[in-house]
């Protein structure tokens, strides 16, 4: 007989994919919320939706990123420097999460956030399969 | 001697203005506005619009969900409402 009975939960995929960003980014600080006392240069990383596979064993979650800096300049760098980096993390282990592909879905842009006068924020998008 | 076929391209212009094929594209913008309204709390921030592109030959028709006002604007700077809302335009 072919079934599953019981379907093991996700692993968390912003909190590792916090973890892993962090890892690969250092010196450059990421995290879910903008930090209060701001660097010149930050990374915030949030879960905004996505799905799962037909089959349910892996998720897809849609993230957003969002690369902050001083300059228009910087903070596209930092964007594109950060796309590498999650292209190059694709089939890796990090924590409890298995790092599957990953799939742009929006490309850096700026996006000035009216929260942060103070710096440039460019952001994108992409979905990364974990399970 | 091999069985040609010609792309009947004027056919493809039409099914692509179908009216199923943009009651389909119209209900995915209308269901991320909505959800984009819901959580801005306003009534018509997002709204959509609906036309078909040039032909070029491809004239894909397209829908588009907007801030159309400055407020709207502003809720999606701050809080990504828009691609919060995409969701709510998954076809099942």
């Amino acid at each position: 007989m072919i079934g599953i009975g019981t379907y093991p939960a996700h692993p968390s995929a912003l909190k590792n994919m916090v973890g892993l960003l962090a890892s690969r980014m250092s010196p450059v600080p990421v995290s879910q919320d903008a930090p209060v006392d701001r660097p010149n240069t930050f990374i915030t990383v949030d879960r905004v939706g996505g799905s799962e596979t037909a089959h349910g064993l892996i998720s897809t979650p849609l993230f957003v990123y969002q690369c902050y800096a001083l300059t228009t300049g910087a903070a596209e760098t930092l964007a594109e420097t950060l796309l590498a980096e999650l292209k190059s993390a694709q089939f890796t282990q990090y924590g409890d999460a298995q790092f599957i592909n990953f799939s742009l879905s929006g490309s850096p842009q700026n996006f000035p956030d009216p929260a942060i006068s103070s710096h440039r924020r460019w952001q994108m998008t992409g979905v990364f399969a974990i399970n | 001697m091999a069985n040609q076929f010609k792309l009947n391209l004027l056919g493809f212009y039409l099914v692509r203005k179908a009216p199923k094929t943009i009651q389909v594209l119209d209900d995915i913008a209308k269901s991320i506005a909505a959800e984009a309204n819901t959580r801005a709390g306003s009534v018509d921030g997002y709204r959509t619009s609906s036309q078909q592109g040039g032909s070029h030959p491809d004239g894909r028709w397209r829908t588009t969900v907007i801030t159309a006002t400055a407020d709207s604007a502003l809720d999606n700077s701050r809080n990504n409402t828009l691609i919060r809302s995409l969701d709510a335009g998954r076809q099942t």
